[in-house]
């Protein structure tokens, strides 16, 4: 077993400061991550522990950071005199107004299952025969063909002028699975994850059957007719839009960038009354919280949207002091570049319908149950596009063909303001968006 | 990190001393600068370095991986240790392509190594191309980048001795551009694999006022209307079709495992005749792959020849499987993961076609740019694919008409180079030292391109 605390931190923050930094920031994260993928068999194990330095430095207001992995006592020295000589090289940065002042913890528990810092492979093999067990219970002719369960273990440490060294712990557990079913009208597939801190949460053979039973029922999906439709988005699909579109846009660095679409909207009404949104930064239950950020700064719960008003932008230290307010704890870095504001976990809050209400209230609608290129939208201008992979063509309130192809194309702050409809009850949570399923009016979708 | 062969060779010996029948051991050291510029100031200056050991044995058959950037003999050998449960914890035979030893080196070609010009000079380039791009009127915000890399592989296996060193630079520019009530962003970079002398050669000024004169013009463009149509594709966007639309399925992991569409197509037609399309390690203007991370050299893989599928792309896990040889494409994000099968610089040979007789011909339709294309996305089991273009233009008449953006294309692999009319006579491949293609969790450098092409019937998405 690796040993986990094995450099010191405080030594190479005073080391940064005796070579003339008048600041300095040490970021320390230690992760080991083992993962088994496989097929109808358990095809490969890896087991991957990595250790990662950040050294942040200031000179006045000019700033400099160096990530390394190269913990040798002459790979940290070189770090730590590469960090202060660009810092030194740099100009200022007009905005800078010091670290993170209020280093802490909101509460240790939750986030960790202490288990996972140590098992090994053949723990995981259980979890992938239980999926493939699922997915090839659903019917003879549906195999999984490719899938993966992992299993992580994640510690971050952090000192700097004001406090510290602090440290947080989290641990996360994964299985996927994407499965394919033959018959003589062709070919379906679909695909899925489930995602807990703890192994012991995940459903594994649950989440076979699903993605088996899914996977049938899509064989000989055809791209629906070019047309303006009704749209379901399961849960999956809505969390992603909310996750491509609003995260850079609430984000305060976008904002005062000159970048955001929701400049000057706080207090203003951006979506329908039925929808709330908050960051849930220090919730373990929720995927992405965290006792504290990547500056040390306790997370917290932060409400975005409150009822269709933006009530929120979400910050990290640099963009909170530029506007003399406090942090929200969502600065997010890897060990060599700047903390950046990103959301901790989105959690959209559900509604009152239920998927059968929405589907029955449904005359000319698909149900969408896969994308893919959502990510390629524009956060900027609002225009999202994504393209189905996997979808369900309702025709008065029953489903009744599968779909794969077409491409759904809508002004994201128009489907805030005036496109919702209806929204589910039933929450999905997924990594760092939780979301119900949602109702969609009038949507143009690009098909045949 | 200090780095000697030996070490590899001593992990080899001793994995095959705790019984592996093929043990490989990869050095990985990989240095990454990037300097962004954000409205007219420095924004950060940021250093990645990163070395380590990954270690990939076979024992009993059975395929295990594990990796350490810790460089002690203990934790070394313990990594050893961990690559030789992990096998025993699978359950799956494998078998690896019997291969010739192999051995060979290769240094990049590099005039001016930037990793010795001094962060005054970068800071000061990345701030000139800044303060051009936004001092464009009616540009809000603009962000440069310029980043430069060193990639140093050197593998060592039962069978096999190479090592090789890539450098890459180049600069990205994204100018957002905005009046009442409307925004729109663009984003545009180039890259070579080489030393500072392209950073040096290059109009980075120009470079950045010419995309916020296009992202101000893409303000006031209108989104394409929805359905299918004709269109006329430029080199950077047949790179990213072929990529999305064809290299990934193409991959015989995929393919092996029942993932692909192409499973069982070889010698079918899968692409109209005037179609050949080939993945090399060393295309110029792409991103250097002389060998992958399984010691394989990467050399020239036909995967269409006019219009028929003629090969997968393959490591030596999947070329058994498939019962075709070994093309090089076991390819390693860095020494924290094992090689999978990836691209390389996947490009489609020119045809006769001149660019205006493309537009001519295809008299109705749009022209689909790639500059300011996000990038795209492949389901390879369901056949779908999607990629973004940059601002575009309608064609009218045989001629180039007014701008559209927003435009976002879907089809299907087995359709869409079916339907390919006109392939051009140019040929342009460009790589990007600020991405790369995800598979698996894993990003690794890729280079496409290709002639312009026109297509007949393409689902292009609007409002």
């Amino acid at each position: 077993m690796t040993n986990y605390v094995d450099i010191d931190i405080e030594k190479i923050y005073r080391r940064a400061l005796d070579l003339g930094a008048s600041e300095a920031e040490i970021y320390y994260s230690v992760s080991r991550d083992l993962s088994l993928n496989f097929s109808e068999d358990i095809e490969r194990a890896e087991v991957v522990v990595s250790k990662s330095l950040g050294i942040r430095v200031s000179i006045g207001k000019k700033i400099a950071i160096v990530g390394t992995q190269d913990l040798s006592p002459r790979g940290i020295e070189d770090a730590v005199i590469k960090a202060i000589s660009i810092a030194r090289a740099a100009p200022e940065d007009p905005g800078w107004r010091g670290f993170n002042e209020k280093l802490g913890s909101v509460s240790k528990e939750g986030f960790a299952d202490k288990a996972i810092a140590s098992i090994g492979p053949e723990e995981l093999v259980e979890i992938a025969v239980s999926t493939i067990e699922g997915v090839m219970s659903s019917s003879p002719s549906t195999k999984p063909v490719r899938g993966s369960c992992s299993a992580s273990y994640h510690r971050v440490e952090i000192i700097n002028p004001y406090g510290g060294p602090v440290s947080r712990e989290e641990t996360g557990s994964w299985v996927y699975v994407y499965a394919k079913a033959s018959s003589d009208k062709g070919e379906g597939t679909y695909g899925d994850y489930h995602a807990s801190r703890s192994i012991k949460d995940l459903r594994p053979h649950d989440l076979g059957v699903k993605v088996g039973s899914m996977a049938k029922s899509f064989i000989g999906g055809r791209a629906p007719e070019n047309d303006v439709y009704d749209l379901i988005l399961a849960p999956r699909i809505f969390a992603s839009f909310i996750g491509v579109m609003l995260s850079p846009a609430i984000s305060a660095l976008a904002v005062q960038r000159g970048r955001s679409p929701l400049i000057g909207k706080i207090n203003s009404r951006i979506a329908v009354e039925d929808l709330s949104i908050v960051d849930e930064g220090s919730d373990p239950r929720y995927l992405g919280a965290r006792s504290f950020d990547d500056e040390g700064h306790p997370t917290s719960r932060n409400i975005i949207i409150e009822k269709g008003v933006l009530k929120s932008y979400i910050y990290d230290s640099y963009t909170a002091k530029i506007e003399g307010r406090a942090s929200t704890g969502n600065a997010w870095r890897s060990y060599s570049s700047p903390p950046t504001p990103g959301p901790n976990h989105l959690s959209i809050q559900p509604g009152t319908s239920s998927i059968d209400e929405m589907i029955r209230s449904t005359k000319r609608g698909i149900y969408v149950l896969s994308t893919i290129g959502e990510w390629l939208s524009n956060p900027v201008s609002g225009n999202l596009n994504a393209t189905i992979t996997n979808a369900y063509l309702i025709e008065n309130g029953e489903i009744v063909a599968p779909i794969n192809g077409g491409v759904v194309s809508v002004d994201f702050y128009e489907m805030l303001m005036s496109k919702i409809y209806m929204l589910g009850k039933e929450v999905e949570h997924r990594e760092r968006v939780s979301a119900p399923p949602v109702l969609l009016k009038s949507i143009r979708v690009a098909g045949k | 990190m200090e780095y000697d062969l030996d070490v590899l060779y001593r992990m080899v010996k001793y994995a095959e001393s705790l019984g592996a029948s093929y043990a490989e051991a990869r050095f990985h050291r990989y240095s990454y600068e990037l300097v962004r510029a954000d409205n007219g100031s420095l924004k950060d200056y940021s250093v990645t370095s990163r070395a380590g050991f990954g270690v990939r044995v076979l024992y009993n058959n059975r395929i295990g991986f594990s990796a350490t950037n810790s460089t002690n003999t203990e934790d070394l050998m313990s990594a050893v240790q961990n690559a030789v449960a992990a096998a025993k914890a699978s359950k799956k035979q494998v078998t690896l392509a019997e291969r010739p030893y192999v051995k060979g080196k290769r240094t990049p070609n590099v005039r001016v190594d930037p990793f010795s010009v001094p962060p005054e000079e970068k800071i000061r380039i990345a701030l000139e191309t800044n303060r051009a791009g936004l001092g464009v009127e009616g540009i809000r915000s603009s962000i440069t980048m310029l980043g430069i890399q060193r990639d140093f592989r050197s593998v060592v296996s039962s069978d096999a001795e190479v090592t090789w060193e890539v450098v890459l630079v180049g600069i990205s520019h994204t100018s957002v551009a905005g009046e009442a009530g409307s925004m729109e962003r663009l984003h545009d970079s180039r890259s070579m694999a080489s030393g500072w002398e392209f950073i040096q050669n290059n109009d980075w000024e120009g470079f950045a006022r010419d995309i916020s004169m296009t992202a101000k013009k893409a303000l006031k463009a209108p989104t394409p209307p929805p359905g299918r149509m004709r269109v006329v594709m430029d080199p950077d966007l047949v790179g990213l079709l072929l990529h999305e639309a064809f290299g990934h399925a193409s991959e015989g992991d995929l393919v092996a495992s029942g993932t692909s569409i192409l499973k069982d197509k070889i010698g079918m037609r899968v692409a109209s005749e005037i179609v050949t399309i080939v993945d090399d390690g060393l295309a110029m203007g792409g991103y250097p792959v002389p060998y992958d991370d399984e010691g394989n050299p990467k050399e020239r893989t036909v995967i269409v020849e006019k219009g028929v599928l003629r090969g997968y792309l393959t490591d030596r896990a999947s070329a058994p499987l498939l019962g075709v040889g070994v093309t090089g494409n076991g390819r390693a994000q860095d020494f924290e993961n094992a090689p999978i099968v990836r691209q390389t610089n996947i490009y489609m040979e020119p045809g006769e076609w001149g660019v205006e007789e493309q537009i001519r011909e295809a008299r109705n339709g749009l022209y689909l740019s790639g500059r300011g294309a996000g990038g795209g996305q492949v389901d390879t089991g369901a056949g779908t694919f999607t990629f973004s273009a940059g601002p575009s233009y309608f064609i009218r008449n045989g001629e180039i008409g007014e701008m559209v953006k927003g435009v976002v294309i879907s089809g299907y692999i087995l359709e869409t180079l079916k339907s390919v009319e006109a392939v051009g006579k140019d040929l342009r491949i460009r790589t990007s030292v600020f991405g790369g293609c995800g598979k698996n969790g894993q990003l690794v450098r890729v280079g496409d391109g290709g002639p312009h092409i026109m297509v007949r019937e393409i689902i292009v998405g609007g409002r």
